[in-house]
């Protein structure tokens, strides 16, 4: 067999490979090459194969068959060949691998061998991929070479230690004796990785940390050597740019920022050393602007003068103004950190962080609009939202969404007058309107509908806005919405906040038809439009012609969801015209069910019922309504529940036809009985009877019903319900089914569910529908729990809650017990 | 019994079958890797770093966390996505790689004439120090090619790891003196010399 091909020869080659295939082509070809090498044990030229397969590796090609060659390399008596086979074993192989374990024992000689070089190699392998079994066969050794004289070794020992603990915590206390000397050492690289130890064991445990703190005296040592690097004059070792040791000086800031954390003694002993290194550091080069950052963050972080904060404070004003972009992102992202606590002072730099928003760079940007929400307060609102909707109006497409909802928020927490709050919601609508989330709608039509006397001003103003343009989908909607509602107020002409205008009865509903007809309305806004032309039947005197006309030409719509909508209302003009006038009636002004309002009704697919509420009452069971009080239910949502004391939530009898059936579970998922919903009928965007197949589907057909619903728990806006039912057949077990939903403004994540119920039960978790809980109450995340109870004892669980939230992990536990008697008994 | 394999290994005498077995497992993908419980921010690291031509074409790539190859390529995709449509002009920091860690992690790069030096760190990192970093290695890559350009990365990649490693080591940083990293790498490169030498072997060049 020929010798194989160099690895400079194979790389010539495939750079003259004019296309992909011809590249793959070639790279199979070598590769079937190197198999058969591999296959005759050829030892002489395993080391060029694996560095041929390295090279492959990083194109994107298969590599792995080179695994055990790697570890044959490694096996090897010749530093090349070791050089290479560790190489590859870091590249190729990682601890999912149990290939890896082979190694182990290589690793182990490699770790007493008497060149430093095979030492370092080996340390080097175990601290980037050791996995922990490697870790607990091998720690004694590094601890060994920690405490060795010699530097080479004693800095790689030091982060092979923190991998070590990062893999098995429990072995942090066998590195501590050999902490005791490290900050002694003379040589920078031992220096550095020493401080990366440390800062690592005080970070993982509290003993460690006031160990360090109280025993070890570790912050006037770390002080002594920040001193000496600063005062000390040029020496060219260390030098970069004119400092000395910047990396060194950023790691011991780091961890005196551990240490003065929560601690008044250990902040005082750093004081001093801090002021000097803000005050002293020059800052004509990124490495000095790097150390400031470092001090400023470690300013704020530790418990420190009231003075040195504001050094601090200042220094990040400074770093706003300055030319380098870099600096000013830096600048942006501590700030940020520190809003919380030092308000007032963030606060005078906000007129910088203002013209941030204008920077070309979008790193800078979002930095900017971040800080600029955090900044809004009740006094400078209008200024500030002045600047935001202009930023809104200009940025990128990726901003405009959490720019709106931010805006959202912030008028709703310092709105200076509701004129003020619909003026600016409507202002996002009409510049952003189609990258707002789908909660603002039903937000802005509860905050239109509660403030009575601004009907005729708002009515008057969304039907300007939508005159000219109706493509914004959420405007529309809400302006259909209001012209149904306020029509009359609109024709009528009287507006005292604005000049009036003249509007004909004609003319609203040639607006409203073209929504209807245009090809860039949706089924959702067409749904609206249909149901405001409905509405301006009892508000209208001379176009009801005109409107029976509309609603029976969609009695023919493609659109099943339009359709359907103009059976039923063509029905109500036949069939019970009567009632027409009631069942259209004004909207009751709404109460406020939570901080986000009807945003609980808003769904996102038809397969969660809506999240019920507290005060739903319990289900009943199934009750007979008039076909009359379907369609009632459907339309006039609370504001004739008098009619019907208790409103039907499961599905009705089918006493009528199949139609009304429908629209009886209309009401049932759309709009819960006790909280009016004016946006539910409209908003559905989907035929019913899908949802009806999804909602009310029961696990067992033999549900024993009428077992009231819990509230299971209830913090950080995070919210799980739990509804039950028990089959008849086996009345042992019971079901149990978990909603929840999160009323916060950002999504968790990661939701985990788990539950835990004492030994004389047992529990079965079937996989939940998510593991997002979507924000703002838009949709629920369900998971049924079975749980058999043959002893009917009560009930007791505990359950157990894991998710992320706003990039932190959150983690609760909980004990229900207020599991209904019907749930068990 | 690891030991035990681990010995059978180092005389280079793994059992056909054994090995036919082992390589059979390999052929298989490894499992997927088990996402970080969620429990506390990840500790100050440095989870990959890559080099890349202005055509995306990696030059070299080395990450600290396990990655699937598959996964490992797409990371080395998206990331030159993210920093090649980004202006000279702007700041060498971007948020927002999603398969590398998520919203926890951040790009640090550097455009150097026809390469990108990117560094995927988590939060924690500091990015100013970061971005010094990657001039003391673009520096050290310096002295050891004499006037480093792409080529010499394209036919020494094994090289430029080895300079890494004394820099890098397990996602932290080792060594920040030049001198200290170019004077290892020299005596290294010299014992590699020594064994051809001795051995008598044919390859002076891989």
């Amino acid at each position: 067999m020929p010798a194989p091909i160099r690895l400079r020869e194979l790389i010539r080659t495939i750079r003259t490979a004019r296309t992909q295939a011809e590249e793959r082509e070639m790279i199979q070809k070598e590769c079937a090459a190197i198999r058969s090498s591999f296959r005759e044990e050829d030892n002489t030229y395993r080391c060029r194969n694996v560095a041929k397969l390295l090279y492959m590796h990083m194109l994107g090609y298969p590599a792995h068959f080179g695994q055990l060659e790697c570890l044959k390399l490694i096996a090897s008596q010749k530093f090349t060949d070791k050089r290479i086979g560790y190489l590859g074993a870091m590249l190729l192989l990682d601890e999912r691998q149990d290939v890896h374990l082979l190694m182990t024992n290589c690793i182990k000689n490699d770790l007493n061998h008497s060149t430093q070089f095979v030492q370092g190699l080996a340390l080097c392998t175990l601290g980037c991929m050791g996995s922990s079994e490697m870790c607990r066969d091998l720690a004694g050794e590094v601890e060994k070479l920690l405490k060795t004289s010699n530097s080479y070794l004693r800095k790689k020992a030091a982060l092979c230690a923190v991998h070590v603990i990062r893999k098995v915590p429990e072995l942090m206390e066998m590195f501590l004796p050999a902490t005791k000397n490290l900050l002694n050492e003379k040589n920078h690289g031992v220096l550095h990785t020493s401080v990366v130890l440390l800062t690592e064991m005080c970070e993982r445990s509290p003993d460690m940390l006031a160990h360090f703190r109280k025993n070890e005296k570790l912050v006037p040592q770390l002080v002594r050597i920040l001193k000496n690097l600063i005062m000390s004059g040029y020496s060219p070792e260390h030098d970069v740019s004119g400092i000395s040791d910047p990396f060194l000086q950023v790691r011991i800031l780091r961890l005196l920022r551990i240490l003065g954390r929560n601690d008044d003694d250990s902040s005082e002993a750093m004081n001093d050393i801090l002021a000097q290194v803000a005050t002293n550091t020059e800052t004509s080069k990124n490495v000095g602007n790097a150390i400031l950052y470092e001090t400023v963050l470690t300013i704020m972080d530790i418990k420190s003068e009231s003075g040195l904060r504001v050094l601090a404070i200042n220094i990040l004003g400074r770093f706003l103004l300055n030319n380098d972009k870099n600096i000013r992102y830096v600048a942006l992202t501590s700030l940020l950190k520190t809003v919380q606590t030092d308000h007032n002072a963030v606060q005078r730099h906000r007129s910088t962080i203002v013209d941030c928003l204008k920077d070309l760079d979008v790193s800078i940007k979002r930095r900017a609009m971040e800080l600029s929400f955090a900044l809004v307060n009740g006094n400078n609102i209008r200024g500030m939202m002045k600047e935001l909707l202009y930023f809104l109006d200009s940025c990128e497409p990726e901003f405009k969404a959490d720019c709106a909802s931010g805006i959202f928020l912030a008028a709703e927490k310092y709105a200076p007058s509701k004129r003020w709050h619909i003026d600016t919601i409507m202002r996002v609508l009409t510049t952003a309107g189609s990258y707002v989330r789908d909660d603002a709608v039903p937000n802005l039509i509860q905050l239109i509908t509660n403030s009575v006397e601004m009907h005729a001003y708002t009515v008057q103003r969304l039907y300007k806005a939508i005159l000219g343009d109706y493509s914004q989908q959420p405007l529309v909607q809400v302006a259909a919405w209001c012209i149904g509602e306020y029509g009359d107020l609109l024709v009528s002409g009287q507006c005292e906040e604005e000049e009036p205008i003249q509007v004909t009865e004609d003319e609203v509903l040639d607006i409203l038809e073209s929504v209807l007809i245009s090809n860039m309305s949706t089924s959702v806004t067409r749904g609206y439009a249909l149901t405001a032309i409905m509405k301006l039947s009892t508000r209208f005197t001379c176009t009801v012609n005109r409107i029976k006309k509309v609603v029976s030409i969609y009695g023919s719509s493609i659109d099943v969801e339009l359709q359907q909508r103009a059976v039923e209302y063509n029905a109500l003009f036949k069939k019970y015209d009567h009632m027409r006038s009631a069942l259209l009636e004004r909207m009751p002004v709404m109460e406020k069910v939570t901080t986000n309002g009807p945003s609980e009704i808003v769904q996102t697919n038809g397969e969660t019922e809506p999240a019920p509420l507290e005060t739903k009452p319990p289900p009943s069971g199934p009750q007979p309504t008039s076909q009359a009080n379907d369609l009632l239910d459907l339309l006039g949502g609370n504001d004739i529940t008098p009619v019907i004391p208790t409103a039907p939530t499961s599905k009705p009898a089918s006493a009528g036809g199949e139609l009304l059936d429908l629209l009886g579970d209309i009401t049932l998922t759309g709009a819960p009985a006790a909280a009016p919903a004016p946006a539910s009928v409209p908003q559905l965007s989907q035929p019913p009877f899908l949802l009806d197949g999804l909602s009310s589907q029961p696990l067992f057909n033999d549900i024993t019903p009428g077992i009231p619903s819990i509230t299971a728990y209830n913090k950080n806006g995070l919210k799980i319900e739990f509804t039950f039912e028990r089959s008849n057949t086996n009345p042992s077990v019971t079901v149990i089914t978990i909603q929840a939903s999160n009323s916060t403004e950002l999504d968790m994540t990661d939701f985990v569910f788990q539950a835990a119920v004492p030994k004389t039960f047992q529990l079965q978790l079937l996989s939940p529908s998510s593991s997002v809980v979507p924000a703002f109450n838009t949709g629920t995340i369900t998971q049924v729990i079975k749980v058999l109870n043959p002893q009917k004892q009560q009930l007791r669980m505990r359950i157990k809650l894991t998710y992320n939230h706003k990039g932190s992990a959150m983690q609760d536990l909980a004990e229900v017990n207020n599991f209904p008697p019907q749930s068990w008994q | 019994m690891a030991g035990a394999r681990a010995r059978a290994c180092g005389r280079g005498r793994v059992g056909k079958l054994r090995r036919q077995a082992l390589e059979a497992r390999l052929a298989r993908p490894p499992p997927p890797w088990p996402q970080r419980p969620p429990g506390r921010p990840g500790p100050a690291m440095i989870k990959a770093i890559l080099i890349f031509n202005n055509h995306g074409k990696p030059r070299l790539s080395k990450f600290y966390q396990p990655y699937s190859e598959d996964t490992q390529q797409q990371i080395i995709r998206e990331t030159f996505h993210l920093v090649s449509k980004r202006d000279e002009n702007v700041c060498n920091f971007l948020e927002g790689g999603l398969l590398i860690g998520g919203s926890d992690n951040k790009l640090i790069y550097r455009h150097y004439a026809t390469l990108y030096f990117v560094f995927c760190v988590d939060s924690s990192e500091s990015e100013l120090g970061i971005l010094d970093l990657i001039q003391v290695f673009v520096e050290t890559l310096d002295k050891c090619f004499e006037n480093v350009c792409e080529l010499d990365l394209i036919f020494h990649v094994d090289k430029v790891h080895n300079i890494l490693a004394e820099m890098v080591m397990g996602g932290m940083v080792l060594e920040t003196n030049m001198n200290e990293i170019v004077t290892q790498i020299d005596a290294q490169n010299k014992l590699e010399k020594s064994e051809t030498f001795i051995f008598q072997s044919p390859r002076q060049d891989r």
